[in-house]
């Protein structure tokens, strides 16, 4: 029993680790200071296309990164395969366009910071110290 | 000539980029080519039996965002399926789509029916693991009517998952002249009403579960044609047929876990015409349904599998051997980069409802092999 539990424990504090690899930022004007699980998933896949206050969402993405890997599977549970796939199907149907995305966390931190409504996420790692002066991290419930 | 320049395009834009930026606007493309053989009879209106490369789709699409709120778009199609399509360039949807909140946005001009998980996106190769669709829910002989419909629609996201979209329009004259030609008979005119499609998809609470319903009522349309009904030299015939009722609907589920999908869709639409001469009411319920199964192993191989049963009629599953159609499907998909892959599939086909053209001796059974490739970008 006692071996279950502290393997129930353990599996606990290794998907909190996880979730806490890749973290979800906006620009520091998006009224909602945290997210569910649901709406990040309706956000990057486009079906959720404005904030509480009708600003429009601006969705960034890392381009093809471990990182954006991580995101993928952490939060949307999508390969990239299907991730690729999802957005042809939205271009080819017009029911929309993929996300911007940019080669490196500097630069999705750079354009969060000066897109209002905009949202994107970055590795623990590649977050500066001083981050929050810039860009607002959404707390995920 | 049209084709000629429609084709440089599609290669001027892909050389240039994969997938550009004009300022605001995006252009997106796709080009396949695929071959189909059959052990026996003859499918998707196609020579099958003799084996044809009469598999081809090309398309272009533009979209463009003059304000936050406001997008338009139009995709350009070319596609070629034995006796159907045969590389004439439509248009394959082009609106204006204003979204004003989460819950509503407007969407006009020639729109997709919701009909099922995947007619919308059936024009779209890459976007599934499968060469065909199961035909048993989407049908190659009513692909065109299918995916566009001039009009207005609603669409949005609810809470707890829910979202939806209604569509009020017409089919286009074309598209029912089309069909007829298709099924080798030539329609002189059709009249047109109204028509509705609609869809509500639920994302449950449980992780990866959709379940949705969608329905289409396209009935109150009269063809008209010239039949000529004697010996040589009599004077054609006005024969009308009035489609009172002509009406489906859809109950759809697709799980999707870790690197599984399944799906599964019962599928039923409802006909009564009437034809004069000579004065006839006919009605039919057909029957179709299928569950389907994909596993990506990598990101480059995918392996999908589906069984697919149809019936013509319904209520008479035990009739001739043209009423049911039984469909078994392999099809391994390999992605060689994001733009380009290769889909290799073979069909086991029990029935003859979805066999076509053949003359002769028909097999009950058949096998059906297509191999495909497709670049997009």
């Amino acid at each position: 029993m006692k071996k279950i539990i502290v393997g129930l424990l353990a599996m606990v504090a290794f998907s909190s680790a996880a979730y806490a690899d890749v973290i979800i930022i906006a620009n520091k004007d998006v009224p909602e200071n945290t997210l569910s699980r649901k709406e990040i998933k309706e956000i990057f896949f486009g079906k959720r296309v404005q904030w509480s206050d009708h600003r429009k969402i601006h969705v960034t993405t890392l381009k093809d990164t471990v990182i954006h890997k991580m995101f993928l599977k952490q939060y949307l549970n999508k390969s990239h395969a299907k991730w690729k796939s999802y957005w042809k199907r939205m271009i080819f149907t017009g029911r929309g366009v993929p996300p911007k995305s940019v080669r490196t966390e500097a630069e999705l931190i750079e354009y969060i910071a000066e897109t209002k409504g905009a949202v994107g996420y970055v590795s623990s790692e590649g977050i500066p110290d001083d981050s929050e002066t810039i860009v607002k991290i959404i707390k995920v419930r | 000539m049209k084709k000629v320049i429609f084709v440089i395009s599609i290669f001027l834009a892909a050389w240039n980029a994969y997938a550009y930026d004009l300022e605001q606007t995006e252009i997106h493309g796709f080009i396949s080519q695929g071959y189909l053989i059959s052990d026996d009879n003859n499918y998707f209106f196609a020579e099958t039996k003799d084996g044809t490369f009469q598999f081809s789709e090309i398309g272009i699409n533009f979209t463009t965002r003059p304000t936050e709120n406001l997008s338009l778009g139009m995709q350009f199609l070319s596609r070629d399926l034995g006796r159907a399509g045969n590389n004439e360039v439509k248009i394959d949807w082009a609106f204006a789509d204003y979204q004003y909140r989460n819950w509503l946005g407007l969407r006009v001009g020639m729109l997709k029916v919701p009909h099922g998980l995947y007619n919308q996106s059936r024009d779209i190769d890459a976007a599934r693991t499968n060469i065909f669709l199961p035909q048993s829910v989407y049908e190659e002989g009513t692909r065109d009517l299918l995916t566009g419909m001039n009009g207005i629609s609603i669409y949005g996201i609810l809470p707890h998952g829910f979202s939806y979209q209604f569509l009020g329009g017409q089919i286009g004259k074309q598209k029912i002249k089309d069909k007829g030609k298709l099924d080798s008979r030539e329609i002189r005119d059709v009249e047109l009403d109204y028509s509705y499609s609609g869809q509500i998809l639920w994302e449950t609470p449980a992780e990866g579960l959709m379940i949705g319903a969608s329905m289409t009522d396209v009935s109150g349309f009269t063809t008209s044609r010239d039949v000529v009904m004697g010996p040589p030299g009599t004077p054609p015939q006005n024969f009308t047929t009035d489609f009172n009722t002509m009406a489906w609907w859809v109950a759809s589920l697709e799980y999707n876990i870790y690197d599984f999908r399944f799906s599964a869709e019962y599928f039923q639409i409802d006909v009564e015409l009437y034809m004069n001469p000579p004065g006839l009411t006919v009605k039919t319920e057909s029957q179709g349904y299928y569950g389907s199964l994909s596993y990506a192993f990598t990101d480059w191989l995918e392996v999908g599998t589906y069984y697919s049963i149809f019936y013509y009629d319904k209520n008479d599953k035990h009739g001739d051997r043209f009423n049911a159609s039984k469909d078994f499907a392999v099809t391994f998909r390999f992605d060689i980069d994001d733009h380009w892959l290769w889909k290799i599939e073979g069909h086991h086909i029990d029935g003859l409802a979805h066999e076509t053209s053949s003359e002769g001796e028909m097999s009950d059974k058949a096998f059906l092999f297509a191999i495909k490739t497709t670049f997009s970008f």
